[in-house]
């Protein structure tokens, strides 16, 4: 019982740290948006208007895949990981 | 700690009244007393306070509504500008000490975004008919209905999730940064993530609601 506790948070704590290496791709996507506008808006310097909602409209988006990834980290955090703390606690002593 | 939710106050019968809830009563409250006070006495030439209510309208409709989603389309303008000053004021009101931030709760956020949900369907059933519509679900062509089923349902969940996915991610770098330090950073990080990234994801959550729409048009 209390191994099985431990083994369900261990790998519910590895696995949210592993969900959120999906960080990566967003903060890449949105770099390479953000620069792309910046060249739009040095080279049309009028067209800041148009190009700057277009701009967090894409970065919105793109950022769907990081905070799904946060969503999974916490749910095996909070939901999968915390009911057992108690009983792994009383195991390890703490 | 952060990650306990919101707390519960008390039980209306089945029915938990949460932090959410009040906090959620008082803004109403608060957002009631300002349009009565501003729109007491419309003239013509505004004054005072009308000037305030006329920026809030001109910005949805002019900004968002018109850009986005083309001319003569402000009777969206109500609905949108009040999602808009509700999720700012539920996303700045978690500077307030004490207070958490509506959005934080999944609920409010699905709630909204289902709203949101309906009235783009409803908007794409009204501007294209019933046929039309129920034939954009096999275009390309028919083989697609699955793929065009779970992509029409995934977005009131992302919607929704990503403004939940802010705010409670702020919240939490907060709360663990104050086990750390708990002096001056916290206060910086509150900056950055309630303000800062309250208003951008208030904004982007609105404009998210104006795109679904002009897109199922």
């Amino acid at each position: 019982m209390e191994m099985g506790a431990v083994i369900i948070v261990a790998a519910a704590l590895l696995g949210a740290g592993l969900a959120m290496i999906a960080g990566i791709g967003p903060g890449i996507g949105e770099g390479y948006a953000a620069g792309k506008a910046v060249e739009a808006i040095g080279r049309q310097p009028e067209s800041r208007n148009e190009v700057l909602p277009l701009l967090l409209l894409g970065d919105a988006v793109a950022e769907s895949t990081g905070i799904y990834s946060l969503v999974i980290a916490l749910i095996l955090i909070f939901v999968i990981a915390a009911p057992f703390m108690n009983v792994v606690k009383a195991a390890l002593g703490i | 700690m952060s990650g306990d939710g919101p707390r519960i106050f008390f039980q209306l019968g089945p029915v938990p009244i949460t932090e959410t809830i009040v906090v959620t009563w008082i803004i109403m409250i608060a957002l009631v007393i300002f349009a009565v006070i501003v729109t007491r006495n419309l003239r013509r030439v505004p004054k005072g306070s009308q000037h305030m209510a006329e920026i809030i309208v001109e910005g949805v409709g002019g900004y968002l509504i018109d850009n986005l989603m083309g001319p003569g389309n402000r009777h969206y303008v109500p609905f949108i500008g009040t999602i808009m000053i509700y999720v700012t004021c539920s996303n700045l009101i978690g500077t307030v000490p004490g207070f958490r931030a509506p959005t934080a709760d999944l609920n409010t956020d699905i709630a909204i975004a289902l709203l949101v949900y309906i009235v783009s369907n409803a908007a794409g059933i009204r501007s294209k008919g019933v046929i039309k519509y129920v034939k954009s679900f096999f275009e390309p062509f028919f083989l697609m209905f699955p793929i065009n089923l779970v992509g029409e349902l995934a977005k009131p969940v992302s919607h929704a999730f990503r403004l939940f996915g802010n705010m409670v991610g702020g919240i939490f770098i907060i709360g663990i940064m104050f086990m750390f330090v708990p002096w001056v950073i916290p206060s910086g990080l509150s900056l950055w993530f309630d303000i800062a990234q309250g208003m951008i994801q208030a904004f982007v959550f609105t404009m998210l609601a104006v795109a679904y729409i002009a897109v199922a048009k």
